[in-house]
């Protein structure tokens, strides 16, 4: 059984702490450059914005994430409210409703969907075990909350944000042990309901073409996928210089929120957007390392699933910046302008802090007991086919 | 029992996690170098920026004064004009001379 | 396999490590394979050409620093059009504001059917002052696009109008302004540098060049614009009491050169000049003065006079018999009342006017060659170089060229047969009143850059025709013939030296029987002239008799004389 050892309390992630430390200012670097042209005022509540996150981080780095779990329930369902809230009363800009304002603060909760989306799905695919396999527990009730989120999320209309989130937690589905080939059907179906309704949304019909005729030809992409483009490209390899970036004076759309990639590759060249690539992935080592070295599921599932959510939002910003995906307005995690992207990762963050210190001390035991001899025992039974799931 | 239990309850892990430690505190030192010289450096190039538009601005507010300068320049020669001259000396009751002889007088 | 953790996670970070190599891939791709076509394309698209602030032109300035021509800070009120722009709503407060007709303003901001382009760009009105454009301005149409640019304005209106003269963009034009275009005038500047999105050049293109506008060059002239208005007054008057068509007065200071006044009728306003254009009265731009020779009849025997004296030929005894005629190389001369004088000298030939005592010089005493040389010392037949446009030449005919007839020698001697400008008249008896040198005639006495230097012309003489001594004995000719036989040009306190004439005008095959051209020129006071005017009437239509120079031209000379000497202070000297 257990040792009566004394077990320290452990210490969050330093290293996952500076990196993201690294990010932060980097991003509010490229961010003062991005905007100083037309004033401070963005960076100071960028600012703002970082230092709340921060407290935020702290307090949930801090806080018994296992409680989540039991909250989980409560958290989505104030989401999907959020949701309907946003669809029936949201501020329309561009002609979607993707915030509202309460006492002058803007909040979006497609955002936020995405954290609580995470926690979620971890705590229901921690309890499911064994039953994943089966589609009447396993892929069904899953398919069903997954589209309920997504779908409130696109009627926004915010496909960038929906994809994500389907594709979080398809990613979540599979690590916690879900069926491969149920995943791969899924995937088509899933792809073809997506195709339908982008085809629907006229804007994002146009956007589908636009990427399908410069796939053949470059010359006809999309003008802002143009524009970054072509900033990237004028950095070279040494870029620039720091704040010397010339196209975000007025000519690179929003340079200080989707952009960004954009400026970086123009003012640092490839030296800088791989700087800022690899502390990404650095970021997502360290984070699935958390998750691996979890003996619990749901904190496991937790750190996998936040991780991927900032990971996959990195890459999805990138591989529009660089033009490999037709344009989407996602923002750059830790460097986009956004008081609720910056809130959202950060507390995100602090969930995986807080999963790699480890559970909190009272069940320590139990768990210690249960799930993780149910787990690891998993290993040495490589026949079976099923993961974690089931114990 | 697992290695990871191990790793957890006899010190490897502290071991491991000390020295993670360590090379954090390293990095975070380097992190804080480069975010300084960035931001000395990106000061600079605001400030020129800022210099910069502010020459502009002044170089089209300089052009601004030409123009009202020039306007009141025009304004001061029409109101000083012959014909301007001769209706306000009739409107102060002056009356244009006929007859006029001049009287020659030695220098005082 | 697939079914722990740690290798479903290897499958998760493969997949993500596979779109991170793809964009890896493309990173390195646009930015070290493709990065010269970026660095080209940016360039392409940022450095655009953006035009500076118009520069003031610059100002015409009158002797005493009055303004005579200056700048009028207008607007260009233009539309650019894209085709999703509303213009219907606007339409009707901008016709009022703009003043013109509705119906026209709606076909200028209509795209038209077949255009194909996304922009349309059309003028909608010129020289706005700043109160209609306030009222433009606080319509707030985001497809007005606002110019600022200048209008000349004229000061005193039609006032010294040819001198002033015009210009147009490029250049061309009349008087002054034409002449010293390159001065006055700075072409609106274009730079072509890296802009950015919102038309204002960045850090680098600031620093690479100043853009603030220079303005041109101010004038200073040598006209007085008290004497001018004065001038231009009495010849008015002079026209109506003389019924002339037309007429020309130049004053000038014979010691210096300097023009103070130079009138011509008829007139136009400089302001208007494209509506003159416009009714096909263009030819009142051309100023008489300088761009219109006549044959100036016999104030042209001063010249010859001089000529004579100058040669050590003759001096103020020689004398000569006047027969009423004198025949040479086919043509005979004859004086104006056709009669016979007897012996005259030289004050006699110049008190009565005698063409044939002219002749006498010319044919039997100076012979062509030294008679041309001093035609051509005293500047006729060529430019004087004054700082006008259009300046004509004359014609004078030379024993050289091929159209020479022997004749020529005779009816040169009293001023027909021979095309000279008023000015060049004028600067040719300046130069006898200035001891023989003949000073270059200016209108131009400053040059004032904006920065405040400013560079006085200097008065240069450009020859000299006739020796001091010739000059001063000439001088006193005049004056004495002026005494005895033209008192209503002489001047109570001062002495005046002068000739008038009165020349036929030739028209083809001859001469017209009843028109004359009636002048008169003179300076003063002795000894030290200051003033010289010449008066010149185109036919003046009064009773024949009563049309001579020596009655049309000559009182009004005295007239402008007596006064000038008061405006310019000069006390009587006698």
């Amino acid at each position: 059984m257990v040792s009566k050892a004394k077990t320290k309390p452990v210490h969050g992630d330093s290293l996952l702490l500076v990196t993201v430390a690294a990010l932060l200012s980097l991003g509010l670097l490229m961010l003062y450059s991005a905007t100083f042209y037309v004033g401070v005022d963005f960076w100071h509540q960028q600012l703002k914005w970082v230092a709340l996150g921060l407290l935020v981080m702290a307090v949930t780095a801090y806080f018994p994430y296992t409680i989540l779990q039991k909250l989980a329930v409560p958290i989505i369902l104030g989401t999907i409210a959020l949701l309907v809230v946003v669809l029936l009363f949201g501020n329309t800009i561009l002609g979607a409703q993707r915030s509202f304002e309460i006492l002058g603060i803007s909040i979006q909760p497609g955002v936020l969907a995405r954290l609580a989306a995470v926690i979620y799905i971890a705590a229901w695919l921690a309890t499911k075990g064994e039953q994943l396999h089966q589609m009447r527990y396993g892929l069904l009730p899953f398919a069903v909350i997954l589209g309920v989120l997504c779908g409130l999320v696109a009627l926004q209309p915010d496909l960038s944000i929906a994809m994500l989130l389907a594709a979080t937690g398809m990613l979540m589905f599979f690590f916690a042990g879900g069926d491969p080939i149920q995943i791969f059907l899924s995937l088509l179906i899933g792809g073809g309901v997506f195709g339908m309704l982008a085809w629907q949304l006229t804007h994002a019909r146009e956007r589908l073409i636009d990427y399908m005729a410069a796939l053949k030809d470059p010359s006809q992409l999309s003008y802002h996928a143009l524009r970054s483009v072509m900033a990237i490209g004028e950095g070279g390899v040494g870029g620039l210089g720091i704040g010397s970036g010339r196209l975000k004076t007025g000519y690179l759309p929003v340079p200080h929120t989707d952009s960004i990639f954009a400026v970086i590759g123009e003012e640092a060249g490839l030296l800088g957007a791989l700087l800022v690539l690899g502390l990404f992935v650095y970021f997502a080592y360290r984070g699935y390392r958390i998750a691996l070295e979890t003996s619990d599921p749901f904190g496991a599932l937790l750190a996998f699933g936040v991780t991927t959510m900032i990971i996959l939002g990195a890459l999805l910003n990138v591989m529009v910046m660089t033009g490999l995906v037709p344009f989407t307005g996602t923002a750059l995690p830790f460097f986009s302008y956004g008081g609720s992207e910056m809130l959202v990762t950060l507390a995100g963050v602090g969930l995986l802090v807080g999963v790699s210190r480890g559970r909190p001390k009272g069940d320590w035991n139990a768990i210690l007991d249960r799930g993780w001899r149910n787990w690891r025992a998993r290993l040495s039974r490589g026949v079976r086919r099923t993961g974690f799931a089931g114990h | 029992m697992s290695v990871t239990w191990q790793k957890r309850t006899h010190g490897v892990q502290r071991r491991q996690e000390a020295f993670d430690r360590a090379l954090a505190r390293v990095f975070l030192g380097g992190v804080i170098v480069i975010t300084l010289l960035g931001s000395l450096y990106l000061a600079l190039v605001a400030t020129n920026t800022r210099l910069s538009g502010k020459v502009w601005q002044m170089e089209e507010g300089i052009a601004e004064w030409q123009r009202q300068n020039e306007a009141l320049t025009v304004e001061i020669a029409r109101l000083s004009s012959i014909p301007v001259l001769i209706q306000r000396s009739i409107a102060l009751g002056y009356a244009p001379a006929a007859n006029v002889h001049y009287l020659v007088l030695p220098e005082p | 396999m697939l079914r722990n953790p740690e290798s479903r996670l290897r499958l998760i970070s493969l997949l993500l490590i596979a779109l991170l190599l793809l964009v890896v891939g493309q990173l390195v791709r646009l930015q070290v394979f493709e990065h010269p076509r970026y660095v080209a394309e940016a360039k392409q698209m940022l450095e655009r050409q953006y035009s500076l602030p118009a520069a003031p032109m610059g100002k015409i300035l009158d002797s005493n620093g009055a303004l005579l021509v200056g700048n009028l800070p207008v607007f260009e009120v233009d539309a650019y059009l894209e085709r999703t722009d509303e213009t219907e709503t606007a339409i009707p407060e901008l016709a009022v504001i703009l003043n013109r007709p509705e119906a026209e303003l709606r076909t200028a901001l209509t795209f038209p059917e077949t255009y194909t382009g996304t922009h349309v760009w059309a003028p909608l009105a010129r020289d706005v002052t700043s109160d209609t454009l306030r009222q433009v301005r606080a319509m707030n149409l985001r497809w007005v696009t606002i110019t600022p640019t200048w209008k000349r304005y004229y000061a005193e209106g039609a006032l010294a109008a040819h001198v002033l003269g015009f210009a147009n963009a490029e250049g061309y034009g009349y008087g002054v302004q034409a002449y010293q275009w390159r001065l006055i005038y700075t072409p609106p500047e274009f730079s072509a540098g890296a802009i950015s999105g919102q038309n204002e050049p960045l850090p680098e293109e600031v620093a690479r060049r100043s853009v603030t506008p220079v303005p041109g060059v101010n004038l200073r002239l040598t006209i007085n614009r008290t004497i001018q208005a004065y001038v231009e007054g009495e010849l008015d008057k002079a026209l109506v009491e003389y019924q002339a068509e037309a007429g020309t007065i130049i004053v000038m200071n014979p010691q210096t050169g300097e023009i103070l006044a130079m009138v011509s009728r008829p007139s136009y306003e400089p302001s208007r000049y494209a509506d003159y254009a416009a009714t096909n009265q263009s030819a009142l731009f051309v100023d008489p003065a300088i761009s219109k020779a006549y044959e100036p009849g016999s104030v042209f025997k001063l010249i010859t006079v001089a000529s004579a004296l100058d040669a050590g030929l003759v001096d103020t005894n020689w004398t000569y018999e006047d027969t009423g005629m004198l025949e040479y190389g086919g043509v005979v001369a004859r004086n104006w009342d056709r009669a016979a004088h007897g012996v005259q000298d030289l004050e006699g030939l110049l008190a009565r006017s005698l063409n044939v005592g002219a002749a006498t010089l010319t044919t039997r005493v100076l012979g062509a060659e030294r008679f041309y040389k001093s035609v051509a010392a005293f500047g006729f037949g060529q430019l004087t170089n004054v700082e006008l446009a259009n300046e004509a030449q004359g014609l004078v005919h030379m024993p050289a060229d091929w159209d020479w007839q022997d004749g020529f020698l005779v009816t040169n001697s009293f001023g027909q047969g021979i095309a000279v400008t008023p000015l060049q008249m004028a600067a040719a008896v300046a130069a006898i009143a200035n001891d023989g040198v003949m000073m270059r005639p200016h209108i131009v006495a400053e040059r004032i850059s904006s920065d405040g230097n400013s560079v006085l012309i200097a008065q240069t003489p450009i020859g000299q025709p006739i020796s001091a001594e010739a000059a001063q004995t000439l001088t006193e000719l005049m004056a004495r013939a002026m005494e005895t036989r033209m008192k209503q040009a002489t001047v109570p306190g001062y002495r005046i030296a002068g000739k008038s004439g009165t020349a036929q005008i030739p028209v083809s095959g001859g001469y017209d029987p009843d028109d004359i051209i009636a002048s008169f020129v003179g300076f003063g006071p002795l000894p030290d002239p200051q003033v010289l005017i010449l008066v010149k009437l185109d036919r003046p239509a009064i009773d024949p008799l009563l049309r001579w120079g020596s009655q049309t031209a000559a009182p009004l000379f005295q007239r402008i004389a007596a006064r000038l000497f008061v405006l310019l202070q000069i006390p009587p000297t006698e």
